[in-house]
């Protein structure tokens, strides 16, 4: 048979255990009972008891309620008055287990009935009676720290209950409702606040109720004659152990500081904020300002070049066309000499002649570019120009073959031209239009009216005005479109600029855009060229009506 | 036929000779060259041309001037001045402006196209003389 197993004995050993009893029997028992793993300290009285407290350091005492120097419960009483670290288990009597129960209740640890006890309880006895005392001090520890937090916190703190009765209140808030904690308790908003305030209050904490969440704001305050005060509020509901709501609880502090530092630096912020768009601002109009001071710089070297330019065009002119006279007069003796019409002589008159010619264009191109002048305008009729025109520059179509296409609107009101000088430029625009045809082709010349769109007022690349055109002002346009090369784009923001020609050479001066721009800018108009889709180029020249 | 007296002044000696000898070789002209701006009045008093062909831009005195003291002198002024400049444009020329009175022909001028302005002054002064005896009364 196997031996019935040891009952488990907890574990107790190295305990330092003051045994208190005055009966000899008993006392050897319980030593018995407690074993050798303890370290037992025997007294008889409640006196002895209490001085070997005072001497050495004990785990756990046994305390016998009835000795010769103290009965009851008073011998408890007054070793806890003067031991309240010490785990105190009773042991009590069979008559006397009422005294021990009321002796529990009044901090022991718990009671043993002698006679009742063996090794196995007491051992189990005294560890809960250590473990227990161990609890209700840290539980007292627990709420002293609690406490210290509660009351030292710079916060207001209250409990109310489910009728929005205070419960609790640490010392700041009484103290700031000038009542006592005593005096709080019981009481409601209504009793300290006024009634407005109260009921939004009692309102936040119906909330916070309905809701079981957390409720956090920022309450502003203005006390009599004061300036705003503000205070962060956070409320959240209270529940027990079985989780219902049983009430509310609050914390409050005073946040005037910062939201008062939180204004100034709103007010701050947007203070930036306008002084970064007024900065933006002027760095727009600077740059606006800026954008025209180049725009007139690089009017004002144009100006400049133009002038210089054609102050030396003159001075070349002036020089270059004496030597052509010389030259002019002695073709022309040749020419009337017997041998004149006879080859080679005749050939090389006749190439003499043109080289003159040619010569004389240059310098003709020059001293037109040279003296701008000033135009007299009068009313005329666009078409009758362009006929006219056409007709001066006949001889450049007929070989090689270039067919000419009018597309004159009639009816155009009256052009406000220096007649000879627009002449000069549609003679121009035609001769670079039948230039640009050597294999022939068609010359087309389109005149019409139109309403200038606002995109259409403004100046395009490539064109050249001296005054802009208004939205919705109406003005007299004509194309000239061939069907010839056309112009390269690189070279298309070019053909304005003076010795610029995408003729070959001897074909060209350089200076027959460059005049003709001139003579439209003096009346105030615009031209610019244009590459058609298909082929060829368009020149499209801009004119103000007689009524401008 | 009677040859015209045609006195040209212009300081490009080139020039003058050449107009000289295209105009001579016509056999209609008989011409005098004048280079130097500042002989043109003592040149036409001597010479005393029916026309002057008168540069505009000459060292010295500007032809402008010259043909102010021509028509200032009692014994030139009835002389008709043609002016022959390099500073006129192509417009200018082509409308053969009257400026101030007188004629502007541009350089390089063709013979033909002198020789016909010439003639044509020279009609009509001759012109304005016939007309001026008629008008005159009986001695």
């Amino acid at each position: 048979m196997m031996p019935s197993p040891k009952p488990y004995l907890p574990s107790t050993p190295g305990l330092r255990v003051l045994l208190t009893e005055d009966c000899s029997a008993d006392a050897l028992l319980l030593e018995t009972l407690l074993g050798t793993g303890c370290a037992v300290t025997r007294v008889s009285t409640l006196a002895e008891g209490i001085a070997a407290c005072n001497q050495a350091q004990f785990d756990l005492v046994l305390l016998d309620l009835f000795l010769t120097d103290s009965r009851g419960l008073d011998t408890l009483r007054q070793f806890q008055s003067l031991h309240p670290e010490l785990p105190i288990l009773v042991m009590s009597g069979l008559d006397d287990e009422q005294i021990a129960a009321a002796a529990v209740h009044e901090g022991a640890q718990d009671y043993l009935v002698k006679g009742q006890m063996d090794e196995v309880l007491l051992h189990r006895a005294m560890r809960y009676a250590i473990e227990r005392k161990s609890a209700e001090r840290a539980l007292r520890e627990s709420e002293a720290f609690y406490q210290s937090l509660v009351e030292n916190l710079p916060q207001y703190i209250y409990r109310k209950d489910l009728q929005g009765l205070f419960t609790f209140a640490n010392r700041r808030f009484c103290t700031q409702l000038g009542k006592t904690l005593a005096e709080v308790v019981g009481r409601s908003d209504g009793d300290f606040f006024p009634p407005e305030l109260a009921q939004k209050y009692q309102a936040d904490d119906q909330q916070v109720l309905t809701s079981g969440k957390l409720f956090e704001t920022t309450e502003e305050h203005t006390p009599p004659g004061g300036e705003k005060e503000y205070v962060q509020v956070v409320k959240s509901p209270v529940f027990d152990s079985q989780g219902r709501t049983v009430g509310t609880q609050g914390i409050f502090w005073d946040v005037t500081a910062r939201v008062r530092g939180e204004d100034k630096l709103k007010k701050a912020h947007a203070d930036l904020a306008r002084s970064r768009e007024d900065l933006l601002r002027t760095l727009a109009d600077l740059q606006r300002s800026h954008g025209k001071i180049k725009e007139a710089q690089l009017q004002v070297i144009e100006m400049e070049k133009m002038h210089t330019i054609g102050q030396m065009a003159a001075g070349i002119a002036h020089e270059v066309k004496n030597p052509l006279a010389v030259i002019r007069m002695g073709v022309d003796f040749f020419s009337n000499s017997p041998d004149a019409g006879t080859e080679p002589a005749a050939t090389i008159i006749r190439d003499m002649q043109d080289a003159l010619h040619r010569a004389d264009s240059i310098i003709m191109g020059l001293l037109d570019f040279s003296t701008p002048g000033k135009v007299e305008l009068r009313p005329a009729d666009l078409n009758m120009l362009l006929r006219s025109s056409l007709n001066l520059v006949r001889h450049e179509l007929k070989a090689p073959l270039i067919t000419v296409r009018t597309e004159l609107c009639e009816n155009l009101p009256p052009v406000l031209v220096d007649a000879n000088k627009i002449k000069q430029v549609f003679v121009n625009v035609l001769t670079n239009a039948a230039h640009a045809m050597p294999e022939g082709g068609t010359l087309t010349v389109r005149t019409y009216i139109k309403k200038l769109t606002p995109a259409e007022a403004k100046t395009s690349p490539g064109a050249r005005q001296s005054h802009e055109f208004r939205a919705g002002e109406r003005v007299l346009v004509t194309e000239v479109d061939d069907t010839g090369t056309g112009i390269s784009e690189d070279k298309l923001d070019r053909v304005f600029e003076p010795f610029f020609t995408t003729k070959e050479t001897g074909k060209g001066t350089g200076l027959g855009l460059t005049v003709t721009r001139k003579i439209v800018e003096l009346h105030a108009g615009s031209i610019h060229i244009q590459n058609l889709p298909e082929r060829g180029a368009r020149a499209t020249i801009t004119l103000r009506t007689e009524r401008g | 036929m009677e040859q015209k007296r045609i006195l040209i002044i212009d300081d490009e000696s080139t020039f003058t000779r050449m107009v000289r000898i295209n105009l001579e070789q016509t056999k209609r002209y008989v011409v005098r060259e004048e280079n130097r701006a500042l002989h043109a009045l003592a040149s036409a008093h001597e010479f005393k041309p029916d026309l002057i062909l008168l540069d505009v831009i000459m060292p010295g005195a500007d032809g402008g001037e010259i043909a102010s003291r021509i028509r200032a002198d009692n014994a030139l002024k009835h002389v008709p001045v043609v002016f022959l400049t390099a500073t006129v444009s192509r417009h200018e020329a082509a409308d053969g402006k009257f400026t101030g009175g007188y004629l502007f022909l541009p350089k390089p001028v063709s013979l033909k196209a002198l020789v016909e302005c010439m003639e044509n002054v020279l009609a009509a002064k001759k012109h304005e003389q016939t007309q001026a005896e008629v008008k005159k009364p009986a001695a």
